[in-house]
């Protein structure tokens, strides 16, 4: 969505997504990328209300009217610039030119934090099944080629700790 | 898969585990019990001969005429799981590969990478990798007096109720790979029967010399604990995003490094009332 001054607005992406909201957060997975995440208030109200025609400052008025304080436009860049880097935008948000890059640490040294909290965007990326199983033998590693259905598998394998069951020499598997 | 079947098998078993209808063949005869042991808590005999899943050992052992020691063969399917000559190996290989087969697709449970114990009728759930210690924790809460549930899987089905997976621990001795199999009951330990809410989540490992001195989780981060731990997070995301934010409900989420399991014991305990 772009408005007449050729400024793209920011619009949450739907697809592909599983969310579910808990109390003060919201549960967010991505099925294309299979990562999950944790956004904190602050992000979820932001994201929800990305529709492709909220402006910076439209977003930080309902930021502040949900939240029943003045929110910082500032605020709101620094939940665009997260969600973006988490792919959870449709469109990219044309930030203006000279805005100096925003941190969590630069809006608390500017004293910018009111009762509006900072938002937070925690990520981690969902395991397949073997990295949340117990690790195999570098012995059943080596039994396995990579022309097995579903490779040498990359589970963890042990010893040594923190290893993987990856691609060896020719069509063999190793830990490594 | 044609290959394989075709090889004269000696004795077989179908049988159901978390609504998986799961078979395993064997070579030798001799080598089924060991298998029968190595089940999953809970499974029943089939009565359908018909399967989903296919486990194949075929037992090497030694040729009698040449002195030739013969590989022992693990299959899934037709895919090859592990190929050695030790007997033994092959079985914990098909244990393992067996347990995480019925975790990633058993039916409306969540199994999340975790050790359990049960304590006043709440469950304390110990996500982790291999080597973070889980083992180890719950052998100390169950001589406390706590109820062994698992020390592998936490076992969470739609109400986000904990449910038993009572395995025989995995004991690890000090930089050792291999495990050990012991009883709960030879620890002093009663297993639980019962499914229990989760009250208290532990995102913790060992680090010699650690004082235990965890922050609170928010919710949201202890589910993102206990995601990162669960089997099926890729293959039944809906599932787990409807299960686990139940069972964090009512939970209280703690983070930390900890020295020696003796020494958190008593803190942990303490939290559940």
């Amino acid at each position: 969505m772009k408005r007449g001054n050729g400024h793209s607005l920011p619009k949450a992406r739907k697809d592909d997504l599983v969310t579910r909201q808990i109390t003060g957060e919201l549960l967010v997975y991505d099925l294309k990328r299979h990562k999950a995440f944790c956004l904190n208030n602050t992000a979820a109200t932001v994201w929800k209300n990305c529709n492709g025609k909220r402006t910076v400052s439209d977003l930080a008025a309902t930021l502040s009217n949900e939240h029943h304080s003045p929110a910082d436009e500032k605020v709101i860049w620094l939940a665009l610039d997260q969600l973006e880097k988490s792919y959870l935008l449709d469109t990219r948000t044309t930030r203006p030119v000279g805005l100096p890059p925003i941190s969590r640490r630069s809006l608390i040294r500017a004293g910018i934090v009111t009762a509006v909290t900072l938002p937070l965007v925690t990520m981690i990326t969902s395991p397949v099944a073997a990295q949340a199983g117990t690790p195999i033998t570098d012995t059943v590693c080596f039994g396995r080629h990579q022309s097995d259905p579903g490779g040498c598998g990359n589970n963890p394998c042990s010893p040594p700790v923190g290893a993987k069951c990856v691609n060896g020499p020719g069509n063999t598997c190793k830990c490594q | 898969m044609k290959k394989l079947d075709r090889l004269g098998w000696a004795d077989g078993l179908a049988f159901r585990s978390y609504g998986l209808r799961i078979g395993v063949r064997v070579s030798d005869r001799a080598a089924m019990e060991s298998v029968i042991d190595r089940l999953p808590p809970g499974w029943k005999p089939a009565a359908s001969p018909i399967v989903d899943h296919l486990f194949s050992l075929i037992v090497g052992g030694q040729h009698t005429a040449s002195h030739v020691q013969r590989f022992n063969l693990l299959y899934y399917d037709a895919l090859r799981l592990a190929r050695t000559k030790e007997l033994d190996l092959l079985l914990k290989t098909f244990e393992s590969e067996l347990q995480l087969l019925v975790a990633e697709f058993a039916r409306g449970r969540t199994f999340v990478h975790a050790g359990v114990v049960g304590w006043k009728n709440q469950a304390v759930v110990i996500p982790g990798t291999s080597f973070s210690g889980k083992t180890t924790l719950v052998t100390k809460l169950i001589q406390a007096g706590a109820k062994y549930y698992s020390d592998e899987y936490a076992v969470m089905d739609k109400y986000g109720l904990v449910h038993p997976f009572p395995r025989p621990l995995g004991v690890r001795r000090a930089d050792e790979y291999e495990t050990t199999r012991v009883d709960a009951a030879s620890l002093g330990g009663t297993p639980g029967s019962k499914p229990l809410p989760v009250r208290l989540v532990i995102s913790t490992h060992y680090r010699a010399g650690a004082r235990w001195r965890p922050r609170e989780l928010t919710r949201g981060r202890g589910f993102l604990e206990l995601l990162a731990n669960t089997v099926s997070a890729r293959s039944q995301t809906k599932l787990a995003f409807a299960t686990l934010p139940k069972a964090l409900s009512s939970a209280e989420v703690l983070k930390g490094v900890r020295g020696e399991a003796d020494e958190v014991v008593e803190a942990i305990l303490e939290k559940v009332t």
